[in-house]
Parts: C-alpha cells; structure tokens; sequence
C-alpha cells in the first residue's frame, strides 16, 4: 500500500454545530507527513459510499448527512433516497485522509460506509 | 406526552411509559454484543471500510478502530449516566449527551435487527415477529429514536 499513514492516536471529535447543533467531525490533524504519496491517488480521489441497511430510519440517515458533511436538507434527502433504491450512494468524493476519516464519521453513526477509488 | 423538547441550550428527556426499562435493555443489548463468538450484531457494527482490500483494511482498522472502540465506550457511559438521572424523572440533555443517545439508540437497533437477521425494509409490518420480544424491542427503539430525531433536526433549522 503506498504511502504509510499515521493518524493521532488520539483524535478529537470537534462539534462545530451547525445552528448550535453537534456537528461530528474530526481534526485531521497530522502527526507525521507521508512517506509515499500516490498521483493517481491525488489526482482521482477517493469516494465514500454509504450502503442501503433495512434498519437504519430515513430521517436518520438524512440527519446524519447535514451533521456530517453539512449538506442542506435537499440534498442529505436526495442521496439518502438515492441509498434507499439504488442500494448505495457516493456521498462524498476527497483525498485519502479525508475520505477515510468522512467513513470513520459515518461509521461513528454506524452507517454502512465503504471507501473506492472515484 | 412528547419525550423530548428543545430548549435554548439543551433537550429536555422525559422518560414515558415503558421508556426507562427498553432503554435499560438497549444497554443490556450493547453489553452483551461479543458474548457470543460470530455475533452478527457484533459484526454489523465492524463494518470494513475497504471490503476488497485487505491491506488497507488491516491499515484502516490500525489507525481508526481504537478511537472508535472509545467514542463509543464514551458514548454508552454517557447515555449510561443520563438514563440513571432519568430514574428521577426529567432531565436535561447536553448537546453531546442527546447525540451520545442518537448513536447509543442506532447501534442497539442495527445489533438488534442483525440478531433478528433482518435484510429487507418491510420489517416494521412484519406480523410473524409481532410477538418476538427482539422485535418488540426493536419497534419501541425505533419510535424512540425517531422522536429524539425530529427533535434534532428542528434544530437544525433554527
């Protein structure tokens, strides 16, 4: 695998909020630069899918992506709708290391979220 | 009775009916995940990050799983003091708290429905399971949850 990341052992969950409301997200803070670093990796980016599960609500899935990616509601709506009848969706396309830690986010709220090459 | 509402700076949570006892087994529920070797409810809340790749999924799990192994630990000590409060009657919930609930609330259901070995979305009419007590613990969860969520998103508006 190119380039050995390392994140802090130890990262903050910063609330922001979003009109005083909690708004998951972490500092990426970095405490070692990569060794390695991978053009096809800049230059393509890296998607964030999240998955269809029977079980989570809708509202909560929509919750979930304006606190996590601060989206409008019109949007969070439409790519939970898009989960909901595709079976996934590709909510957010970034780097690497913020791709990995918007999933980690996800994961915090227990989506079913993976990471693919965009 | 509503059980939550907003207030300037916090949520108000007044426990109603059968509240405090699906809540005190949505803890028994977590605690017990693990208990048993390959529990589906324990591997619904693993997910991999990078299913078709092993080595960045060994290096994902490295660099995330223990803060996440302790953002939820964190998370179930909160919901865990806010519901011995609660034994008193109302309480006022922090930012942190109501969202430490929303997610305690989540992962229940997910172990939950992985337990009742759910795969489709006409669980919630599924009249077979009417009577299974998972099921009907399920179901209040879920009403439970989508108050606290209505709630969190009107604030999200103001």
């Amino acid at each position: 695998m190119a380039g050995a990341r390392r994140y802090p052992e130890n990262m903050n969950l910063i609330r922001t909020g979003h009109s005083g409301l909690p708004a998951a997200t972490i500092a990426p803070e970095r405490t070692d630069a990569p060794e390695v670093d991978d053009r096809a990796d800049r230059d393509r980016g890296w998607n964030v899918v999240v998955w269809n599960d029977p079980v989570n609500l809708m509202s909560y899935v929509v919750l979930v992506f304006r606190r996590v990616f601060g989206y409008p509601e019109d949007k969070a709506t439409r790519l939970m709708l898009e989960v909901h009848h595709e079976g996934r969706s590709i909510v957010s396309t970034a780097p690497r290391e913020k791709a990995e830690i918007d999933c980690y986010t996800l994961h915090r709220y227990a989506l079913w979220a993976t990471i693919e090459r965009a | 009775m509503a059980r939550f509402k907003t207030l300037a700076d916090r949520i108000e949570m007044r426990p109603v009916g059968d509240d405090l006892v699906a809540l005190s087994l949505m803890q028994e529920v977590l605690a017990s995940m693990g208990d048993e070797p390959d529990d589906p409810a324990a591997r619904r809340l693993s997910v991999a990050a990078y299913p078709d790749d092993k080595d960045a999924q060994s290096e994902y799990e490295r660099l995330m799983n223990p803060e996440l192994d302790r953002q939820r630990r964190m998370d179930r000590d909160a919901v865990a003091s806010v519901l011995k409060a609660a034994e008193s009657g109302t309480v006022h919930l922090s930012a942190t708290e109501a969202e430490a609930l929303l997610m305690v609330l989540n992962e229940a259901r997910l172990a939950l429905g992985a337990r009742l070995g759910i795969v489709d979305d006409g669980w919630g009419s599924d009249e077979g399971r009417a009577s299974d007590p998972v099921a009907l613990l399920l179901r209040y969860l879920t009403g439970y949850q989508d108050e606290l969520i209505r709630v969190l998103a009107e604030r999200l508006e103001t």
